[in-house]
């Protein structure tokens, strides 16, 4: 696909009401690795000549001063940045819904969400407006939307790809991922983007990742935790499951039942320690350097009025539970224990992984993609779309998810996860599996 | 757990929010039902258990050597609300008292 095409593509499918793109236009690309590709980028990933704009009022009309190091690589290997995708304000959602600028649409079904906080990225690579699309992950901001989308999702290990750019969250949880087409273009762009950084002192001193010679899971261990396999799992995201589980048996994995007993936790976990660092990343927005300012006889009232206005309600309310956790006489009843319970899922993957375990399958979402206005009015409803991802971005680990199917229509995504590093074994498994199934079949 | 609607205006002082009247008991809602279910966290034991380390840094975080590098070239004229004279310009400082941001 060139750029011409990708840009003439994002502006049909924004006339048609997509709403995945926030700005868009053609640049030069060039020669290298990636020479030509189009690629988009979620847009609190900063690209000089595009605004940043995090889907949020606060930072209406800014325009992003630097690349971030993984855009910068992504131009020097010779691809072209055409698309800003919308998200869920400062990546705090689930469905693209919680953006100022509005809500993005399921390329499949207009009436559903895309997923999020990454919707826009994913609705992009879903659409075929461009092979890959960059995106973050906190919570499962790149999984969940891929396997709602029906696309490839990546998650890097935490410290695999430079966060240098990209605006914080969760510091020590967010992960620049990879929405694309196919396995094979999101190892591309990861063998770009990721490696050592110097400007962030979060990445591993390691080789970049490079792609596996071959994809395949012969002799490999295939653990299957029983906490993700709960009776009340949607039957058809339980069908696409055990389809990609007989592939990979059929591929000659063997599989072997395993449990993961702290994923109870992880939920709570996740949503006492990510608005806890929310809390203070986002203390930097106070309308003195930057972005939007809102009217005050003094300082105080100026910050109030401006953070009060710029911010939506989910990054409000996110702001105040991450406030509340941190505060005296509750910071050892909330996020002590979120410290700890974070330790313990930690621990069960290492666990799991020192038993003779190569990776993990595991279905991606509890659900197919859920109808738009559904989850918005219960926050805890909407939290608990990132149950089987959550526990992913807490330990640090990687994972894949590959589309294996649909339900009613609707995409069904299987994740694979893996110890610290393993992106080679997970990119290669993924890739086996992805030539194994029909990923737009019906499951059952 | 609930929280009162006191304490949630506390709170939303303490992180520099405007919450207006209308919308605080909305917030009040939703805030004490995320309180409620992230409080089943109170059975963890938390003792003896060895905190949590990045993969990335099983070891020390790696410093960089302690020498003085020019910041950013960015001109702040290009996005700062205000500025004038090499500052960035703000309303009075004053009228700090309890609750208000520091």
């Amino acid at each position: 696909m060139t750029v011409a095409a990708a840009v003439a593509r994002i502006t049909q499918l924004e006339r048609d009401g997509l709403h995945a793109a926030l700005e868009y236009h053609e640049e030069p690309a060039g020669p290298g690795p990636l020479a030509g590709m189009p690629v988009a980028l979620k847009d609190n990933i900063a690209a000089t000549g595009f605004q940043l704009s995090c889907a949020s009022r606060i930072l209406e009309g800014y325009r992003a001063p630097f690349d971030a190091t993984a855009v910068a690589r992504l131009r020097a290997a010779g691809a072209a940045i055409v698309a800003k995708a919308n998200l869920d304000e400062f990546a705090m959602g689930s469905s693209t819904e919680h953006s100022a600028f509005g809500r993005t649409r399921h390329p499949l079904d207009p009436a559903r969400v895309p997923g999020g906080s990454s919707g826009g990225s994913a609705a992009l690579v879903a659409a075929g407006a461009v092979p890959a699309a960059l995106g973050s992950e906190t919570g499962g901001s790149v999984r969940q939307p891929a396997s709602f989308c029906g696309i490839v999702g990546v998650k890097p290990s935490y410290g695999r790809v430079s966060r240098y750019g990209l605006v914080a969250f969760g510091s020590s949880l967010d992960q620049i991922g990879i929405c694309a087409a196919d396995v094979a273009t999101a190892g591309r762009v990861l063998a770009v983007i990721s490696g050592r950084d110097p400007a962030d002192a979060t990445t591993a001193d390691r080789d970049p990742f490079r792609m596996p010679a071959d994809a395949t899971v012969r002799g490999l261990t295939i653990g299957v935790p029983a906490e993700y396999l709960p009776d009340d799992l949607d039957p058809g995201v339980r069908a696409g499951f055990d389809r990609a589980l007989a592939a990979l048996r059929d591929l000659g994995a063997t599989v072997r039942e395993v449990s993961l007993p702290h994923t109870r936790l992880a939920i709570p976990t996740y949503y006492v320690i990510a608005p806890a660092e929310a809390s203070a990343n986002l203390a930097r927005f106070d309308g003195v350097r930057y972005g939007a300012r809102g009217p005050g006889a003094d300082v105080a009232a100026m910050y109030r009025a401006t953070r009060g206005a710029g911010f939506g309600p989910e990054v409000r309310r996110r702001i105040v539970i991450g406030t509340y956790v941190l505060s005296s006489g509750y910071y050892d009843a909330y996020y002590g224990k979120a410290l700890a319970a974070r330790a313990l899922i930690a621990r069960d993957f290492d666990r799991v992984f020192g038993a003779g375990v190569d990776l993990l399958l595991t279905p991606t979402t509890p659900t197919t993609a859920f109808r738009a206005g559904d989850r918005t009015t219960d926050p805890v409803q909407m939290y608990l779309a990132d149950v089987f991802t959550a526990p992913v971005n807490l330990a640090g680990l990687p994972a894949v998810s590959v589309p294996v199917g649909r339900s009613g229509g609707m995409p069904v995504g299987a994740q694979l996860i893996g110890p610290a590093f393993s992106e080679p074994a997970i990119v290669g498994a993924a890739g086996a599996l992805e030539g194994a199934l029909d990923a737009v079949a019906e499951v059952r | 757990m609930s929280i009162t609607r006191e304490e949630l205006a506390r709170i939303a002082a303490l992180a520099a929010l405007d919450v207006d009247d209308a919308a605080l008991p909305e917030l009040v809602t939703q805030v004490s039902r995320i309180l409620e279910y992230v409080s089943q966290l109170g059975a963890v034991a938390a003792d003896d258990v060895p905190p949590f380390r990045p993969p990335s840094h099983a070891e020390a975080q790696p410093l960089r050597e302690d020498v003085v590098r020019p910041g950013a070239a960015l001109d702040p004229r290009a996005f700062a609300p205000q500025f004038a004279e090499g500052l960035f310009l703000v309303p009075r400082v004053g009228g700090f008292g309890e609750g208000d941001a520091a």
